[in-house]
């Protein structure tokens, strides 16, 4: 994999993974590497946790795109042109918007946006963020105002839902079976006794014993406000699938050499061979490489032995020594077994454990010369 | 707070950015909990599951299965709580598959956000709230539950107090009701988190805590730094060793000791860094450092030991 070549042809990198692998520290340092190429990038992250922000070295991201000032970076730029904008997901916000776009008209729109389950399942529920997110994505898309799109996802199980979000959403709205269903309590606003009389009494019924009666009339008349705008959204889902499935599109799957991580990260790359998605490799993080240690350490051990240090200080060198050692062991070994699962080599980069937290735009740059 | 208090509680959410250990911290617990003689349960929620893997065992999916001596776990999933919560509704699994394996009602309900999350935290609360032992369900001394990580562990918190306030009657209302009322109930549940000694970690930790404490109504219980490296050489004691291996200098092998040492060292530094930022921010609660485990691979030897270390600390 030549991420050179991937930032240089790609409209759209998605960066995948478990949480704690440095999906979004990789996100942000993709961007600055495409930014030093010359490239108007921006970055992009649905994770709640205020994370993109904090490895920019930023207080605080909002829903629209915000130019980072690169400053000393640029200098070492091979192309000095590129331009590096940032944006967190507000969801709700972002829904609201959405709503507005397909509303038919002003009043579908405020009965939408004033329902009670919609102000509260827009904004804080979890499962509506991977949504927007493609909307998001799409839209930013759509504007074609940028070179690279660069997105960073939440922790696996959730990457998941991300993937599938466009097909769920699609199947929901689709199905006119779902549609029938739903027109039965198109009466339940007005009279109850009418739905009663209807064919699908009996589930509606199960339903209003699961759920409660009032849930099932807020939830109608949610549905029912947004039936008109299910077109919209109906194709909305098909062109953000498109999107995901474009040649110009690109999934990095992001790991650290931790066995429960690859082996998640074994998961996902099934998944997303299976949702015929276009792959591009691995990103190994925090592989603490063996730079001649192992070949060393016994001599290195006799030389300690005739320093002129107390017993204990010298069995404390061995100790971290040692430990230096088990730490590279541990990650050959991990990596060992994922280089046996991936087969072909050329899909995996690995990154060296860094002596300093990345956390600002410096280290991101530092951090780019290894991608 | 002592150990025998914050194991007197009946729920325990152990929270945490990804990758800090929040698994192994729970298993930890758990076998502490059942050391003690409690009868424990750890909720993992995940569609890789982890917790199986630990322990050595075969995949162990939506059943309560026994790990050890008085310890057991399950791995929730969405699909078989809605299944179970709507037979307790209905006691019929014919009208069930009928009506809720239909195809259509299948996609709707997938579509319907924040419906699993309510479903998963359901499933803990009626664990939690059982009276006495059934065939495969347990009543348990404590109920364990592995969140998912931070962002999005929070939102599954927030998910009962959402439905509470949109939803005016009905079962669903009751029972977010009763799911909220266990969350806030300091005496019945605590929040753990899980940190490494790391900038975004740490940073996370923190604005979790807050949230946890001023818009969920969580209580807090103490918080765990994981994988911590042991603070071998003082800052003192590092520039005499320093200085006694320059001697060596000349040595072929020079240069691989000092980048070992050296990454070592500044690892360390590193991690007193975050630890204090930890501590300033924590203010009153407890903070507890868990070492990292040099071993070959991490098993069910390596919980033990953490197992061990919590013990050690009797006031917490």
């Amino acid at each position: 994999m030549n991420l050179d070549a991937l930032i240089q042809n790609q409209k759209l990198i998605i960066c995948c993974g478990s949480g704690g692998v440095g999906k979004t520290t990789t996100a942000a340092a993709l961007a600055v590497k495409a930014c030093q190429m010359g490239k108007k990038v921006v970055v992009l992250t649905i994770d709640p946790a205020k994370r993109l922000a904090n490895s920019l070295g930023l207080k605080n991201l909002e829903n629209e795109e915000k130019e980072i000032d690169l400053g000393e970076i640029s200098k070492g730029s091979a192309n000095p042109s590129g331009k590096l904008f940032a944006l967190m997901l507000d969801t709700k916000r972002t829904f609201d918007k959405i709503i507005g776009r397909y509303a038919p008209d002003e009043e579908a729109k405020n009965a939408i946006l004033n329902n009670k389950l919609y102000q509260h399942l827009s904004s804080m529920i979890a499962g509506s963020q991977e949504y927007m997110a493609m909307e998001k994505v799409y839209e930013l898309y759509q504007k074609d105002r940028y070179d690279l799109l660069i997105l960073d996802t939440p922790p696996t199980q959730h990457a998941l839902d991300f993937l599938e979000a466009p097909q769920k959403m699609m199947q929901a709205v689709t199905d006119s079976m779902l549609k029938w269903f739903l027109k039965p309590s198109l009466f339940v606003g007005r009279t109850s006794l009418k739905f009663l009389e209807r064919g699908t009494r009996g589930i509606l019924k199960v339903f209003d014993r699961v759920t409660g009666f009032e849930f099932l009339q807020d939830l109608s008349a949610m549905l029912i406000s947004t039936a008109g705008l299910l077109e919209g959204f109906k194709e909305r889902a098909e062109e953000v699938s498109a999107l995901l499935k474009n040649p110009k599109t690109v999934f990095l799957l992001i790991t650290s050499p931790q066995a429960l991580v690859i082996s998640e990260a074994l998961y996902f790359h099934q998944k997303i061979l299976e949702n015929k998605l276009p792959f591009g490799g691995f990103i190994v993080n925090r592989v603490h490489t063996d730079r001649g240690l192992t070949k060393d350490l016994p001599q290195i051990k006799k030389n300690i032995s005739k320093l002129d240090l107390s017993d204990s200080q010298k069995k404390s060198l061995l100790q971290v020594l040692n430990s230096c050692e088990t730490l590279v062991q541990q990650d050959e070994a991990q990596l060992e077994s994922l280089k046996r699962k991936v087969k072909n080599p050329h899909q995996l980069i690995l990154v060296p454990y860094l002596d300093t937290d990345v956390h600002d735009l410096g280290g991101l740059a530092e951090l780019g010369r290894y991608l | 707070m002592t150990l025998n208090e914050i194991l007197s509680r009946k729920l325990l959410i152990v929270s945490g950015k990804g990758g800090v250990g929040k698994t192994s911290v729970a298993a930890a617990f758990g076998l502490v909990a059942s050391g003690l003689g409690k009868k424990t349960l750890i909720v993992e929620i995940n569609a890789a599951e982890r917790i199986s893997n630990l322990f050595g065992i075969s995949e162990i999916g939506y059943c309560e299965t026994e790990l050890a001596k008085n310890l057991f776990a399950i791995n929730l999933d969405p699909r078989s709580a809605f299944e179970e919560y709507v037979l307790e509704q209905i006691y019929s699994k014919k009208i069930y598959h009928l009506i809720f394996e239909n195809k259509f009602v299948r996609s709707f309900l997938d579509a319907t956000p924040g419906l699993n999350e309510l479903l998963e935290i359901g499933k803990i609360w009626s664990i939690t709230d059982r009276e006495k032992d059934s065939p495969g369900k347990q009543k348990y001394d404590l109920v364990i539950m592995d969140a998912p990580a931070t962002g999005h562990g929070l939102a599954f918190l927030n998910v009962p107090k959402v439905v509470a306030q949109a939803i005016r009657v009905g079962p669903l209302k009751t029972k977010a009701v009763e799911i909220l009322k266990l969350i806030q109930d300091p005496v019945k549940t605590l929040l753990i988190g899980v940190t490494l000694a790391e900038e975004m970690p740490v940073n996370e930790t923190l604005e979790m805590l807050h949230t946890a404490k001023e818009s969920i109504q969580v209580g807090l219980g103490p918080v765990f730094a994981n994988a911590i490296f042991p603070s071998v050489f003082s800052e003192e004691e590092w520039k005499e060793v320093q200085g006694s291996l320059e001697k060596l200098e000349k040595e072929e092998s020079y240069v691989s000791l000092k980048q070992a040492l050296g990454s070592y060292q500044k690892k360390v530094q590193l991690q007193n860094f975050y630890l204090n930022k930890l501590k300033l921010g924590l203010g009153d609660q407890a903070l507890l450092e868990l070492p990292y485990l040099f071993q070959p691979s991490f098993d069910r030897n390596a919980i033990e030991e953490l197992a061990e270390k919590i013990m050690e600390n009797e006031s917490i």
